[in-house]
């Protein structure tokens, strides 16, 4: 047994060193590469790294609508001024409850709480933050407004919820409430952002112009909402309008102010400007872009906006509801359904492109227009994609152009899955803040100075003056069901000119009240010449006008809006499972 | 002592041989040839005074380390001497002097004297002979006994042995440690024996079955652990041991990952349906698929909790314990050589339409949505007169854009993508292995490689393995052991990189149109083939493994071993990414660059890790007289691991032949990401049996992790098991003719689960690399809002207990094994109580919930031999059921789990069927019975489902288990019943196995264009069995295929908002999974010994092999049951299952 001694002291050695490295903090790793809250929000530099997660939640071109955002959206969502191939299910009555999901996600609401409830323990001055600071208002304002605009009424919360919050189980503040806490966050907003002429980012970034604007467009909504939807489940008791008519004026004329840096896009080419603007990739020298999302292939980011403007479609047409907007080039009135008895097809578009204002074929291709001259060649316009499908679908003659540059390397490529385009997505621009405006001290019934407003628009497109004309025409295109003056016609006709296959459409139908324009209706294109389609088949079917009827199999009794129901959205109903509190929206 | 010991069980018959065999086996390497001889010369002087003949003997046999083997019969301890004056005299002088007037004949034996009485010696025969293994090698060291005679004798270094037979009619018992014992009748015209011991050990309750931290045998186990004979992975033409596992272990459950049958695929396991088991390699932690089937020893699946409760934590599912083959002392050197060639080829595999059909069908999709044809008229003249005369160009200039050639919906060919992308593959294997072993040291050394190549046509699609693989065992003295284990495993995959993602290739493979041209009339791959794409580019990703384990072990007493052990183990891994710029031609011949691949970039990580473990654990052993075992082991284990991963990326190569990050001059970015672990555990084990009859066992582990937060850390994983051997009672004799061994064992224990992501204690801030949205230039980095946290999280635990019986009956020929048991899974982590949304965050998992699983697993054997002739059948059977049994779900959601859940539940809408007439449609659209589903207008050939609660409306109700509206369960994607059955038998040299595997019950619900054909156009899969659509109008030249109201698809539509309304969960379209499969057929013939001897080989024999020969299965064409759900893009969008044709070789020498 003598050996065993060996073994002993072997074995000693071995335990001592597997005791020694079991040190006490073994068990003990923290993270690596993340970091913690308590140690986040020390400097100006962490406020501003958690704020610019927020700037990827404005709609762009590549994150809503079709292959062109925000020149589809309004299809998308549903608009009696653009269509894509099916009806959209928001105007045929032919929405379902949902269960879950939907806009009622909290998530953004939350992470801006979190920057509430933590900035203040940035150590740094706090002039170097106060940039961010006016970012988080406005960006709780914005993610707000969004819900008012899905939901009405939404509960309003001022600090991160944890899981055993009772907060969680409140029910519902009214939207007056809480559009008048979204007013007050754009207020601090205005206060803390910079202005654009000294705005680190320029109008890349956020600044008191922006939140202006944007102040300007949720007074300018909830104002009509309540006016337009007074007397139904819809609208809140006791609100009034002209409180958010009057606060969308100041907004607006605060920002009209000589010492913003807005202006207006103007070249002296009413033929181009208004279309250039939106196919620049550029507009950090452009007054009018307030804020505008840039992309860069280098940098990994672009979308296929050129494509879809020029070699397709996205499957998206505008109708002859928006065409009829358009006034001729005196500023009078057009009767485009007498001209469409006679004129058709290609020389239809050729014929009202020279007549009326040339915002109009600076939206759609009119016949024999360059389409693309670049590496791809040249290509031009030779009549509506009537015969083609999916995302080379038109099925209305009114093709977009809107921020086509037959310049733009990629415009007309016809390879698939190009998304190599750089085009820039305008988020904000100046001419709605003119728009919204004049409409509300219209709707104020206060006197618009068009000078300053609307006519800086039209002289760009070498439109003449502003006038509240009397339109014969309107009932075919205007029909609200209810009576407006003729100067808010005209207003409300100049913003869905101006502001055509931006997304508005589908917002301001909604304050607006105006389902009558669509209920029971269809959607039409232009004149069928069936001469131009000898030995290609297309399937239209022309009403008693002989426009196309697109949707007269999809729709044989037009659109079935539900008026007591459609204006908002199902709240999903596993939430009010979960907060019995928690009250559906009306008609769901 | 331990010769004396020997001796004691020779004089008793009967009593466990183990242990016997065990200290034969000592034997050999305490006693040579040599030294006995020495021995026998050894003078000697001695005095014996008052004692017994018997009482010389054993004192002589103690001096002179002389085994000396007798037996009471001969009376010696009878035989009284008075005084014994031994001077200068041999032990043989001795023992003549002493024994002959005793009529005692002494015999030298092969490594010791036998002492037979003279008048038995009627035929004193020697038998002589030589223990081979199954491969032909001497076997030494094997323990040989006679059954009368009393006899032992052990085999030398090169396996020979000579034995004295007293008795002429007797039975040869050969046993070794790890082989079936064998049984040999001899009789006098017996010599040269050449015994064959094989490793099939299932019948044998003595075999040793490696547990954690130590072997038990198989009949002293008291929980549920199954051994995998090794040779049922051998032969086999898959790549990794995973799949060779399929099927060979009841109640483990395999299944192939979203990529399906790709090369190399490695197969998920769970053991009685919980996760992934923890694998233990040779001691150190490892991947179960690194490991070269070719090499493995044995498997051990420790399927309760009381048998992988000694792993704590790490275990929460169960154990793999994998053992790899070794070299042994004093065995002489063995190489074995085996490879095999493989071909395979996909099985059901879909073919596409012709492209004249497909695009009638598709015009007819259009026509049912009143919008416009996708094909025009003029296009489908064009596909005509092409499939008239295939040699006109597949597609035209594109009218719209003269200089490119028209795609998609212009293009006229007709192709079939199936044919065109996926052919055969092929695999190969080969292993060289060298084992063998001196007087104090043995070896194991072996090589490996596999390699396959999958079934697509172009572009990289392969995988290949290297193992390296070596054992050193030294005994450095009777009471130190010390040894070294090196494996080495490199494997490489290679993708094509089209799009940047496998799965993407295949996804848009499967939704080609047949109309879409394959080459241009210039000659040209067109971009939409994927080929140009798939040919530039490629992804490949090197795994390499470096494990390095030492060991030792001491014995400081007779009954006490300390082990230490410390692994370290180096995984690497190497992914690159080449996405090289592709080119399609123009129609004046130029070539142009495909702009999705544009910019060009280079992609590259690195991930190191180290990994170090440390074990040291001790056993006591402590026999209380010859009746009460105790056992007793104790340890400690630590181990830590440290990952950090480097990647980057640099956009737009210069060059395609040098693609590199430095011939690159684009954008470029780095990132890394880093983590690290801890776990430290003390665990214990105390084992108790009585007489190998009434067994106890428990373990106890405490376990300690970094993931937790500090007071959360450590928990406390008891077990405890018991076993009754019934057939070592007396009262069994009366039944031991019919049921020869029963067993029956019980087992509880607790395990801890510390699988969860870590940090979730804490509240961080994700730093994510670059916005999308440029500022200044550039993306700039931010964070995103911090997780909201859970402090209280802490281990999920659970609770298994198990029931089984294991019995054997005609002449342990068959046998049967049946585990029940039950597992309760407490503060289970999962989706937390569903809270309002409003929250803004992912609610925290809680420990909140419970699941219960109740389960069987089943297996039975038969083995017998008729002469030459022996088979074997065995069957395995399994099911198990989990339900939710606690769940924070007051309101009865159904978007959670909720109390009384059947994991895998499918709820849906009942079928009524297909909408046959206008009536009934309308009479739909009139009551908008069905207006929650769609609002749109329901047509003939749309689905009628059924108002299964009569309130007029078919919906969802509240979404609530009290209201669940018209849904209800139509079915359930749990595997139930899962089987084997393996058949093999061999005569003479030729053998064959039969292996088939099965489930024989499962529902799955198929969703996507793979499953309903029609889905958006440009998302579409056509296959000739979904034209069994609805049609109620006749068919044109260029739109729809002519009335087919009796259909098993619904009416197609071509926008999401009407086809959804058809594709609900419902009871008409849910499939059965349930499949039967030929999964290896082996047929081996043996060449004669008299040729191969000629060359110097020991054995050699040749086989053909095939995987996946036969399926039955209800299942819709295009899917199989095996991956039907599985797919990054939809279901079914997974490499086809294949079939596989092997002929290979196995050599020895």
């Amino acid at each position: 047994m003598k050996t065993n001694i060996y073994a002993y002291w072997v074995f000693l050695l071995f335990t001592v060193t597997a005791l020694s490295s079991c040190k006490k903090d073994y068990l003990e790793r923290n993270p690596l590469t993340q970091i913690s809250n308590d140690e986040y929000w020390k400097t100006a530099t962490d406020l501003d790294k958690y704020i610019l997660q927020f700037y990827t939640t404005f709609p762009v071109i590549e994150s809503v609508g079709t292959y062109t955002g925000l020149t589809s959206w309004d299809a998308v969502r549903g608009a009696d001024t653009q269509i894509s191939g099916t009806a959209s299910t928001m105007w045929n009555g032919a929405r379902t409850p949902v269960t879950s999901g939907g806009n009622w996600t909290w998530t953004d609401i939350r992470n801006v709480n979190v920057f509430f409830e933590n900035y203040r323990k940035c150590k740094d001055p706090f002039h170097r933050y106060q940039q961010y600071v006016g970012e988080a208002h406005f960006f709780k304002a914005k993610f707000y407004f969004d819900k008012v605009l899905t939901y009405g009424d939404v509960p309003w919360y001022n600090k991160p919820l944890s899981m055993d919050s009772e907060e969680l189980y409140k029910a519902r503040d009214s939207r007056s409430l809480v559009v008048d806490s979204i007013l007050s966050n754009l207020d601090q907003a205005v206060t803390h952002l910079s202005s654009l002429k000294t705005v680190a980012g320029g109008s890349n970034r956020l600044s008191k112009e922006a939140a202006l604007l944007f102040k300007s467009r949720v007074a300018l909504f909830e104002g009509s909402w309540q006016k337009y939807h007074r007397g139904t489940e819809f609208a809140t008791a006791g609100a009034d309008p002209n409180k958010y008519f009057r606060i969308a004026k100041q907004a607006a004329e605060e920002l009209m102010k000589p010492e913003y840096k807005t202006g207006i896009y103007n070249n002296s080419a009413p033929n181009e400007d208004y279309n250039r603007m939106f196919s620049l990739s550029d507009q950090s020298a452009n007054p009018e872009v307030l804020l505008w999302k840039k992309f860069d292939r280098t940098q990994n980011l672009s979308h296929s906006y050129q494509i879809y403007v020029s070699d397709r479609t996205a499957g998206i047409s505008v109708t002859m509801e928006q065409i009829q907007q358009y006034l001729d080039k005196t500023g009078a009135p057009y009767d485009y359904l007498t001209l469409a008895k006679t004129v058709k097809g290609n020389k239809f578009l050729t014929k009202i492109a020279q007549d009326c204002d040339p915002r109009l074929s600076q939206l759609i291709w009119i016949p024999n227009m360059l389409m693309w001259d670049n590496s791809y060649g040249k290509g031009t316009f030779g009549k509506p994609f009537l015969d083609k499908s999916g995302e080379y679908l038109n099925n209305t003659g009114f093709q977009i152009k809107k921020g086509n540059d037959p310049k733009d390397p990629q415009a007309g490529s016809g390879v698939a899955w190009n998304t190599n385009s750089i085009t820039s997505s305008i988020i904000f621009r100046y001419a709605e803040v003119l728009l919204n405006y004049a409409e509300a001290t219209a709707e104020l019934g206060e006197t618009v100075d068009y000078e300053r407003s609307i006519n800086l628009l039209r002289r760009r497109s070498g439109m003449p003056a502003f006038v509240a004309n009397t339109d014969p025409y309107k009932n075919r295109y205007a029909d609200y069901g209810y009576t407006i003056s003729n100067e808010l016609h005209e207003i409300r006709r100049e913003r869905a000119v101006e502001l055509a296959a931006e997304g508005f459409r589908y917002d301001d139908l909604r304050r607006w009240a105006a389902h009558k324009l669509m209920l029971g209706k269809r959607p039409k294109g232009y004149p069928l010449d069936q001469s131009e389609w000898t030995g290609q088949k297309i399937n239209y079917q022309v009403d008693n006008d002989g426009l196309i009827d697109p949707y007269v199999k999809q729709l044989p009794s037009g659109y079935q809006f539900n008026p007591r129901r459609d204006y908002l959205e199902c709240i999903p109903t596993n939430e009010i499972t979960l907060n019995t509190n928690l009250k559906q929206n009306p008609g769901w | 002592m331990q010769r004396i010991k020997l001796r004691k069980k020779l004089k008793e018959p009967g009593g466990p041989s183990a242990l016997s065999v065990a200290l034969s086996l000592l034997l050999v390497f305490f006693m040579t040839m040599p030294a006995m001889a020495q021995s026998l010369e050894k003078r000697l002087n001695l005095v014996y005074r008052n004692t017994t003949i018997h009482e010389v003997i054993v004192d002589l046999q103690k001096k002179t380390g002389v085994d000396i083997a007798f037996t009471e019969k001969l009376g010696l301890k009878n035989r009284k001497v008075d005084k014994l004056l031994i001077k200068d005299e041999s032990l043989e002088q001795v023992l003549h002097r002493i024994l002959d007037p005793l009529e005692v004949k002494i015999i030298k034996g092969t490594n010791g004297l036998v002492l037979i009485k003279k008048d038995q010696e009627k035929a004193p025969g020697i038998l002589s002979g030589k223990v081979l293994d199954s491969d032909g090698a001497g076997i030494p060291g094997a323990s040989l006994r006679l059954k009368q005679g009393k006899v032992s004798a052990v085999s030398d270094s090169n396996g020979a042995f000579r034995i004295s037979a007293p008795s002429a009619q007797d039975t040869l018992l050969i046993s070794y440690l790890g082989y079936a014992t064998e049984e040999l009748a001899i009789n006098p015209s017996s010599e040269n024996l050449n015994i064959i011991l094989s490793t099939a050990k299932a019948n044998t309750l003595t075999e040793l079955v490696v547990v954690g931290y130590g072997t038990q045998k198989k009949a002293n186990l008291t929980g549920s652990v199954e051994v995998i004979d090794a040779g049922k992975l051998k032969n086999r033409p898959v790549v990794n041991v995973s799949q060779a596992m399929q099927g060979t272990v009841s109640g483990v459950q395999f299944n192939y990952g979203s990529m399906g049958y790709e090369p190399g695929a490695k197969m998920g396991i769970q053991i009685r349906g919980q996760g992934s088991p923890f694998v233990v390699i040779d001691g150190t932690v490892g991947d179960l698929n690194d490991v070269d089937p070719n090499d493995i020893e044995s498997i051990s699946v420790l399927k309760d909790a009381a048998a992988s409760a000694i792993y704590g934590a790490r275990a929460p599912y169960g154990v793999v314990l994998i053992t790899t083959k070794s070299g042994s002392l004093g065995k002489k050197v063995a190489v074995n050589f085996s490879t095999n060639s493989a071909l395979s080829t996909p099985i059901d595999k879909p073919h596409t339409l012709d492209a004249y059909t497909f695009v009638k069908a598709m015009n007819e999709m259009h026509d049912n949505q009143s919008v416009a044809r996708l094909f025009t008229e003029e296009t489908v003249d064009r596909i005509i007169k092409y499939m008239k005369d295939p040699s006109g160009p597949q597609t035209i200039p594109d009218p719209g854009n003269p200089k490119n050639w028209a795609t998609y919906l212009l293009s006229n060919g007709n192709n079939d993508w199936m044919d065109i992308h996926f052919g055969n593959g092929n695999r190969t294997q080969q292993n060289l292995s060298v084992a063998g072993g001196g007087d104090n040291s043995s070896y194991f050394i072996s090589a490996g490689h596999t390699y396959e190549k999958g079934i697509m046509k172009f572009g990289k699609d392969d995988y290949r393995r290297i193992n390296l693989n070596s054992k050193l065992e030294v005994k450095l003295s009777d009471w130190w052991k010390f040894s070294s284990n090196t494996r080495l495993v490199q494997s490489d995959r290679n993708k094509p990189g089209i799009d940047g993602d496998y799965a993407l290739a295949l996804h848009h493979v499967l939704r080609t149109h047949p109309n879409q041209w394959l080459v241009s009339p210039n000659g040209h791959y067109s971009n939409l083939s994927r080929i140009p794409a798939m040919l530039a580019s490629s992804e490949g990703t090197t795994e390499r493994s470096l494990t390095q384990r030492f060991a030792t072990e001491f014995k400081p007493l007779k009954n006490w071993d300390i082990n230490v052990d410390y692994s370290i183990d180096l995984p690497y891994t190497d992914y690159e990414k080449r996405y090289l710029t592709a080119y399609e031609d123009r129609v004046d011949g130029s070539m142009s660059a495909i702009q999705a691949t544009v910019p060009s970039y280079i992609t590259k990580e690195k991930s190191n890790t180290f990994y170090n473990s440390l074990n040291v654990y001790t056993t006591y052993r402590y026999d209380l007289k010859e009746d009460h075992h105790f056992s007793l082991m104790a340890g400690y284990q630590q181990e830590s691991s440290r990952r950090d991963l480097l990647g980057g990326l640099k956009r737009e190569l210069i060059a395609p032949s040098v693609p590199s990050m430095t011939t690159a001059i684009g954008e470029m970015r780095a990132y890394d990401e880093m983590s690290h672990w801890a776990t430290m555990g003390y665990f214990a084990r105390f084992n108790y049996s009585y007489r190998d009859k009434y067994l106890l066992e428990i373990n106890g582990r405490n376990d300690g992790t970094s993931i937790f937060a500090k007071k959360k850390r450590w928990g406390y994983f008891p077990s405890l098991s018991a076993g009754w051997n019934l057939h070592k009672e007396n009262f069994w004799t009366r039944v031991s003719p019919y049921v020869n061994t029963m067993k029956i064992r019980a087992s509880w224990g607790r395990l801890g689960n510390q699988r969860v992501a870590a940090y979730q204690d804490l509240p961080l801030l994700a730093i994510e690399p670059s916005l999308n949205w440029i500022l200044n230039g550039g993306r700039p980095a931010y964070t995103t809002g911090p997780n909201l946290i859970n402090p209280n999280l802490t281990w999920e635990s659970s609770e298994s207990t198990d029931l089984g019986i294991e019995m054997s009956f005609l002449k342990q020929r068959l046998n049967f094994v049946l585990d029940v048991y039950q597992r309760m899974t407490f503060n289970r982590l999962g989706p937390a109580k569903a809270l309002p949304a409003v929250l803004g965050a992912t609610v925290p998992k809680e420990n909140n919930s419970e699941l219960r699983t109740r389960g069987w697993d089943l297996s039975l054997s038969w083995k017998d031999k008729i002469g030459d002739f022996s088979y074997g059948i065995s069957a395995l059977l399994s099911d198990y059921q989990s339900v939710v049994t606690k769940y924070n779900n007051p309101t009865g959601i159904l978007s959670t789990d909720y109390v009384g859940k059947n994991i895998g539940e499918i709820w849906g809408y009942e079928t009524v069927g297909l909408i046959r007439t206008a009536e009934d449609a309308d009479r739909i659209n009139k009551s908008k019975s069905q207006s929650f589903i769609s609002a749109q207008t329901w047509r003939t050939g749309d689905v009628e489902y059924r108002d299964l609660n009569g309130d007029g409306k078919v919906n969802q109700g509240m979404g609530t288990l009290t209201d669940p509206g018209d849904r209800r369960i139509i079915g359930n994607s749990t595997p139930r019943y899962q089987y084997a059955l393996n058949l093999n038998a061999s005569y003479k040299n030729f053998d064959i196995s039969v292996f088939f595997q099965g489930i024989g019950k499962r529902d799955y619900w198929l969703s996507g264009n793979m499953f309903w054909g029609f889905n958006a156009w440009n998302q579409t899969s056509l296959f000739p069995h979904h034209l069994d659509y609805y049609r109620d109008t006749e068919g044109s030249t260029y739109s729809g295929l002519g009335i087919n109201t009796d259909a098993y698809y619904p009416r197609p539509y071509s926008d999401n908002a009407q086809y959804r309304k058809n594709q609900q969960n419902q009871t008409r379209y849910l499939q059965s999974g349930a499949y039967i499969r030929l999964k290896n057929l082996q047929l081996g013939y043996s060449l004669p010994k008299t040729w191969i001897s000629k060359i110097g080989l020991q054995k050699a024999r040749i086989f053909i092999s095939g995987e996946n020969l036969w399926t039955k299965s209800s299942i819709t064409k295009g899917f199989d049951p095996e991956t039907a759900s599985l797919g990054e893009y939809g279901s079914g969008k997974n490499m086809f299952v294949q079939a596989v044709y092997a002929a290979g070789l196995n050599v020895s020498f």
